[in-house]
């Protein structure tokens, strides 16, 4: 069997814990902040228009002043209740108007609580399709409707990763096909249908939402999974306790989180409303020829 | 000679360009429909041939409506989002006025339909059963021409049941409301016909323990 992950090298270990240190003055960003490298930000279940959403709104902007980060994916619920103009206002362009003012692009996925018209509103760039695939720097991502997983989404999916050409394939979407979620828990009928496509064509990172809290799953066949629902709504204590898939976890506070990824290597650091950082880590891209091996996170 | 290189780099170009390119769009997935011979619900199922007719003189009304309201295009304005969708619906109703339930849904249809779906949530675990239920606990039941509520959740429907109910064109989906299964146009919002009580009722929650927990 190929490895399909290595351990960070020892200096680029280094690399990052001097990153680390000197990063800590800087808005406690604990990225490398690497030339060239792809940033973006990752933030779920956000649609309440309440206090909550616009503590993160307002954390991210400060995140994104020190860490740069150009573009924001959303895994769902991007809208809860009513869709009216002016819910779109309060739920959503209020909330970010610092990021979108800054020029940050959104790109949503849908949950299930939004209306599938929403891929006509232009700020999600979702292109008028409920499923779609866009490329930023080395990284392909596939955003998918999990709500409504059928044949024709599932074709579409296959022959679109089996297209990729990029370094990184990351998927997402609003049901998490892993979680430690008291109420929803894992969506195994989802994941029967796109972990073997997964598996197939080497996707590297899944995110999800509708769980409202933060999960960084263990690696399951070489992938690594991230649940981040908890960025305006809060489910507190709903992270099973002594689950075994659960890596690290936070259902106490809100979160976001941002993602660096530099040339081979993926770095996230998760954010709590209140600016402190939860949960960070790096591991290097695996490859895409033969099976997983779990992968090694600092 | 810069000539030549012009020719050599067109022929390249051509050669390149005319390679097998895999559907990348919804729209080019759509229209594989008719084509998958392998698809587990394929359109010329003849169990669902009466149903197949409705769905396509349903598609007619709504593409007839599409004609008479602006084009969606994305926008950057919700209001033409949802004024569109509104639109949309309104003609609809007019071209449908007295639609009746199972004027799509026809009776045939939802007894296999029906069952598709009542043998799919009977093999679930109790809980997941409660899950599907409890997302859009719904007890009033729809109405032909009206709006899905759109404060409410859209159910999720479970992939394994999607793959074994007849395919539908893109502008119509399957939905749960409560324990009916409905027929939603999605541009319009719309329930377009519904099968009553489709899902069985959930064994009572005492039964849930002992089960398996999710993994």
């Amino acid at each position: 069997m190929i490895p399909r992950a290595a351990r960070l090298p020892v200096f680029a270990s280094l690399a990052v814990a001097v990153g680390l240190s000197l990063a800590g003055t800087a808005q406690n960003v604990t990225l490398p902040l690497a030339k060239d490298s792809t940033r973006f930000a990752v933030i779920g279940d956000t649609g309440t228009g309440d206090k909550p959403q616009y503590d993160i709104g307002r954390k991210l902007e400060e995140y994104r002043e020190h860490a740069n980060f150009t573009f924001t994916i959303m895994v769902g619920d991007n809208i809860y209740g009513s869709e009216r103009p002016q819910d779109f206002q309060q739920k959503f362009e209020t909330p970010y108007k610092a990021l979108l003012d800054a020029g940050v692009k959104f790109y949503a996925a849908l949950g299930n609580h939004d209306d599938p018209n929403q891929r006509f509103y232009k700020p999600f760039n979702m292109n008028g399709e409920r499923f779609y695939t866009f490329t930023k720097g080395n990284i392909d991502f596939f955003v998918l409707d999990s709500n409504y997983m059928d044949r024709k989404q599932l074709e579409w999916f296959e022959r679109t990763l089996k297209d990729s050409k990029s370094d990184w394939r990351m998927a997402y979407f609003h049901h998490p096909l892993y979680s430690s979620g008291e109420t929803h828990g894992s969506e195994t009928d989802l994941r029967d249908a796109l972990e073997p496509l997964f598996v197939k064509y080497g996707m590297d990172v899944v995110f999800a939402g509708h769980e409202h809290f933060y999960e960084r799953v263990k690696p399951q066949k070489g992938i690594y999974y991230f649940t981040c629902g908890g960025s305006a709504k809060l489910r507190k204590g709903n992270i099973r306790k002594g689950s075994e898939l659960t890596e690290k976890g936070d259902d106490i506070e809100n979160t976001f989180m941002v993602v660096e990824v530099a040339k081979d290597v993926f770095n996230f650091q998760t954010v709590s409303r209140g600016g402190v950082t939860i949960d960070s880590g790096a591991f290097q891209r695996t490859r895409r020829e033969g099976s997983g091996t779990p992968v090694a996170l600092r | 000679m810069r000539l030549r290189v012009l020719v050599v780099i067109a022929t390249f170009a051509c050669l390149a360009g005319c390679r097998e390119k895999p559907a990348s769009t919804v729209k080019e997935v759509n229209a594989l429909d008719a084509k998958s011979p392998d698809a587990p619900n394929p359109v010329e199922d003849p169990r669902f041939k009466e149903f197949f007719d409705h769905v396509r003189a349903y598609i007619k009304i709504h593409d007839a409506a599409s004609t008479r309201v602006p084009n969606l295009k994305e926008t950057s304005d919700p209001r033409q989002v949802s004024g569109r969708e509104k639109a949309l619906a309104d003609e609809i109703r007019i071209e449908r006025a007295g639609a009746h339930q199972g004027d799509v849904f026809s009776p045939s249809a939802a007894r296999e339909i029906g069952d598709i779906v009542a043998q799919d949530f009977n093999v679930r675990p109790v809980k997941d059963q409660h899950a599907i239920l409890a997302e859009v606990p719904v007890k009033v039941p729809p109405a032909i021409n009206t709006d899905y509520p759109t404060a409410l959740p859209l159910a999720t429907v479970p992939p394994g049941l999607l793959l074994k109910l007849p395919t539908l064109p893109m502008d119509l989906e399957y939905r749960f409301l409560g324990r009916h299964l409905i027929l939603r146009d999605i541009k319009a919002n719309l329930i377009v016909d519904f099968i009553p009580d489709a899902v069985p009722a959930a064994p009572s929650k005492s039964k849930i323990a002992g089960r398996e927990a999710h993994p």
